[in-house]
């Protein structure tokens, strides 16, 4: 099995494809495997690399919390291109995948041809914030004390995981039986490492301001905790743009691959056409009609 | 040239298309035409309408602005399908046309099948609420003084507009030129009747809450007045779903066709084959796990 080494822990990845690089970056409750619609589609015109976070088998799962945060998962993305002579790649990224690819943009710019962020935000709203961090203490202590199949049940039932329940009954089988399989150590680590002290996206907004990477946030308009902070973004950011998927919840991408694909082949386009450009500034006047304001 | 009676006010209307209807109402930048692309896309499938509202010729020009008003408009689109012996529709807008077809589907819901409502909120925002009023009667007065092609050089490449300027310059010239060609006395008293005294639509919430027709809203990522009232209606509204398009302003339909199309296409597929459902009540919950002691 392929791995790369991250700081002395190896990752599990695999490749499809050849062209230009594209790195996925899986979210909290899915493994590479949540990107297979993509790697299917994508790896006909590029080299699609897919990695397994650490704490998600057959990656390793180190066991000190120590050895988990969000900076350790940005540069895991920026070790996994290294190991594989990559240089720079586009890098598409879900929920806690879609926040280390936004840090990824901040802290390695050079090294991003583009950055996709599907629902990331959760935990940012301040007026939430508090709650988030009691319900993430309680997942932890549920993965250390029931398991995997207990932490299923209870995730399957989250306001923006339904969606995929209700719409691909098919799609939600596969994807909580590879969940079970998952380290339950793994997932309370990256819980309590990861998701409960990463800065919120509201706290970095002088950085998005400046970040020039061309970027595509995409949001189903059911995934309450992630459209505020796409907003944000969008506003915050003039290399940002903004997709919002109807009647969808936190996995756009495992939800709706047909149109996330479309949608992302289409942003690919034009950043690698050379014809993508930043916001024009003429769209930030404040006046609703463009009188001076 | 076809026109239908409503109220003594004649309004033109073009035909394309057979099978079920769908009827098309423009904003106030731009009149029937601007539903070209949907025309001779949604024609090959459904029985097509669209009108000019009053004040757009060839439709009448009533010289008083007591003529002019949200409720007015909302009973246009029900005396054109009336005359056209319509019982019910798709209906389909775009922000003044978004807003009236919203109206339609909170007091005329037995005839609508569905809603789309592109870029609807101006004006609804209530910190900006005073600087709206204020941009509307200095935007009347320009009409009324300076005649159409002067009074429009600002509104046209307005915050929400220059994504069309800089996206597809041919659409944009056709655009202005279709606008210079508004009647002025008709784009004043629409500005005065309609658009300065309708209700924002954060007024519409309790009606918006009880509303079961299917709607789709649409609104450009860069169109800042559309997105958080796009966002409430979402919210408040369990029958509606949003669609945020990415590097696009105000009217979708024009700078987006080919998305446009799509989206609307797979939106009515779900309504026609009666699989269209209202929000799932789980998808609301509070929590972001829904996990609970």
């Amino acid at each position: 099995m392929p791995y790369v080494s991250s700081n002395g822990v190896r990752l599990y990845y695999e490749e499809a494809g050849k062209g230009m690089p594209i790195v996925f970056v899986h979210e909290f409750s899915g493994d590479l495997r949540s990107w297979e619609a993509q790697m299917r589609h994508f790896s006909r015109r590029y080299r699609c690399v897919a990695f397994n976070a650490r704490g998600y088998p057959p990656s390793d799962v180190p066991a000190s919390p120590s050895k988990y945060s969000h900076v350790i998962a940005t540069d895991d993305v920026a070790n996994v291109m290294r190991r594989l002579g990559i240089g720079k790649a586009h890098v598409i990224g879900c929920s806690m995948g879609a926040y280390a690819t936004l840090q990824f943009g901040l802290r390695y710019p050079r090294r991003a041809l583009s950055l996709t962020a599907i629902g990331a935000g959760a935990g940012s709203d301040p007026a939430r914030r508090a709650k988030f961090l009691r319900e993430r203490a309680a997942m932890d202590r549920l993965f250390r004390e029931q398991g995997m199949k207990a932490a299923a049940k209870v995730l399957q039932r989250a306001p923006h995981r339904v969606q995929l329940e209700i719409k691909d009954p098919r799609g939600a089988r596969e994807f909580w039986e590879h969940f079970v399989e998952g380290s339950a150590l793994g997932h309370a680590l990256t819980m309590r490492g990861i998701q409960s002290r990463r800065p919120t996206l509201y706290s970095l907004g002088e950085r998005f301001a400046r970040m020039k990477v061309p970027t595509h946030i995409v949001v189903g308009d059911e995934d309450d905790g992630a459209l505020g902070p796409g907003l944000f973004i969008k506003r915050v950011c003039p290399a940002a743009r903004l997709t919002v998927a109807r009647a969808t919840g936190h996995l756009v991408s495992v939800e709706e691959p047909d149109f996330f694909n479309r949608i992302t082949e289409d942003f690919l386009s034009l950043v690698e056409s050379g014809r993508w450009r930043p916001r024009d500034p003429r769209s930030l006047n404040p006046s609703t009609m463009a009188r001076k304001a | 040239m076809p026109f239908a009676d409503s109220r003594g006010v004649q309004l033109y209307y073009e035909e394309a298309g057979a099978g079920f209807p769908i009827v098309f109402v423009h904003e106030f930048a731009h009149a029937l035409r601007s539903w070209e692309p949907q025309l001779r896309y949604f024609s090959r499938r459904y029985r097509c309408i669209a009108f000019n509202a009053r004040g757009y010729p060839p439709s009448d020009v009533p010289a008083s602005p007591s003529q002019y008003s949200q409720a007015i408009a909302t009973d246009d689109i029900a005396n054109v399908m009336r005359h056209l012996g319509i019982r019910t529709a798709h209906i389909v807008g775009c922000s003044m046309g978004g807003y009236a077809t919203l109206h339609f589907g909170l007091r005329y819901a037995r005839m609508a099948r569905s809603i789309t409502v592109i870029g609807a909120g101006y004006g609804s925002d209530p910190d900006k609420r005073a600087q709206f009023l204020r941009d509307t009667k200095v935007m009347a007065l320009r009409f009324q003084d300076l005649g159409t092609p002067e009074a429009i050089k600002v509104y046209q490449v307005g915050p929400a507009r220059v994504q069309l300027q800089n996206k597809d310059p041919r659409a944009f010239q056709e655009f202005c030129e279709e606008f210079a060609g508004h009647s002025a006395l008709g784009s004043a008293n629409t500005l005065r009747g309609v658009q300065a005294k309708r209700p924002t639509l954060y007024s519409l919430k309790r009606g918006l809450s009880r509303m079961r027709v299917p709607t789709h809203i649409l609104s450009g990522d860069e169109d800042n007045n559309c997105l958080e009232p796009g966002i409430f209606i979402k919210r408040v509204c369990p029958a509606a779903r949003l669609s945020v398009v990415p590097g696009t302003g105000h009217a979708v339909n024009v700078e987006e066709p080919d998305t446009f199309n799509r989206l609307t296409d797979e939106f009515f597929s779900l309504v026609d084959s009666g699989r269209w459902r209202p929000r799932d009540s789980r998808s609301i919950g509070k929590l972001t796990t829904a996990y609970r002691k």
